[in-house]
């Protein structure tokens, strides 16, 4: 069923439902506490969500180590 | 996930959790910013397939805005798409309406290759009916906004609109314009608007890029090429002047692409 919403929010609602289709799908915004973001961005993000992807941080820090990368490749 | 103001980090961290596995969708507020990050994106991101001989993968999005209106003055109103269409490796998308806008991104998010997500600023807030269901819109198919035999028209993000409204105006004088958007300027769908200035003879591409080594200078060429026993008429560009994005609002209207300066264009051809 469609519905009419704006641009904006057909960009959130998009963002939500591949992350709840894949886990693997994480959601990052420059600033968006700061105040920068939409209001409620992070909220329509799906907070819980994005909390529980907090454990991958390990995996960002270790994608900025090339020498990792390499090895991972190999 | 908050980031802070540090494109080279949070887009280097993206592209590492990419290439490690998961499927980051980082939002680079303006592509104005995306020079502090250019390495991360060019040279690494771009290239991994490539260089390690297609073993890698990485499922990266970049979500970012693009595009003047919002009295934003130079830093902050640029559309810069063409520079990464120009990277062998890179996807580059610029939807044209909240319906585009859903199954893009979720097209995006599902490719195994880095993707440039624009969005034009005055897009934002515009409306339109979406279904609520998920669906993705694959890349590098055209739509054919608007069908018309006189003269074709190609736009990207917001240029569409304004096309539609050159469109409108036009099919009163009775010449039909066919509006075509080819949604994403990587993959390039050259073939859509081939066949359609095979049909009308006149090509306008209209792009809010500044002029030199814009997508409307290499798609001007790449009709040329492909079908200038076709072409009636020279192929009109309507761009951006070349030079930055005004903050005087007197200016900065003069600075984007108009449906007068559209329409004037194609009364030129005829």
């Amino acid at each position: 069923m469609a519905r009419i919403i704006t641009f904006r929010e057909a960009v959130n609602e998009a963002l939500l439902q591949e992350m709840e289709r894949d886990p693997k799908v994480i959601a990052m915004g420059e600033d968006v506490i700061g105040g920068s973001g939409a209001k409620g961005e992070m909220d329509a993000w799906g907070g819980g969500h994005l909390d529980s992807q907090r454990v991958y941080m390990e995996n960002l820090v270790i994608g900025l180590w090339i020498p990792q990368l390499l090895s991972r490749l190999s | 996930m908050d980031t802070p103001i540090t494109e080279s980090a949070f887009i280097g961290a993206a592209v590492g959790a990419a290439v490690c596995g998961m499927r980051p969708v980082a939002e680079l507020m303006y592509i104005d910013f995306m020079g502090v990050c250019f390495d991360q994106i060019f040279n690494q991101a771009a290239k991994f397939k490539y260089m390690f001989g297609g073993k890698a993968e990485t499922p990266v999005v970049i979500r970012t805005s693009i595009g003047a209106g919002l009295r934003a003055a130079s830093h902050h109103s640029q559309s810069l798409y063409p520079i990464f269409t120009h990277i062998p490796g890179l996807k580059v998308v610029v939807p044209s309406s909240p319906y585009e806008a859903k199954g893009l991104l979720i097209q995006a998010v599902r490719d195994n290759d880095p993707v440039i997500f624009c969005e034009h600023k005055s897009l934002h807030y515009i409306q339109e009916d979406v279904p609520e269901g998920s669906y993705a819109i694959p890349f590098g198919e055209a739509n054919i906004v608007r069908d018309g035999g006189d003269v074709t028209i190609v736009a990207f993000g917001l240029m569409v609109q304004k096309s539609m409204e050159a469109a409108s105006k036009l099919a009163k004088e009775g010449i039909q314009c066919e509006v075509i958007d080819p949604r994403t300027t990587s993959p390039l769908d050259l073939e859509t608007i081939v066949e359609s200035v095979e049909k009308t003879g006149y090509l306008v591409v209209v792009d809010e890029s500044n002029p030199r080594c814009s997508m409307a200078a290499d798609i001007s060429a790449q009709v040329t090429d492909q079908a200038f026993g076709s072409l009636k008429g020279p192929v009109k560009m309507v761009t951006a002047p070349h030079c930055p994005p005004p903050f005087s609002d007197v200016l900065e209207d003069l600075y984007i692409p108009s449906p007068n300066k559209i329409t004037e264009a194609i009364r030129s051809l005829k």
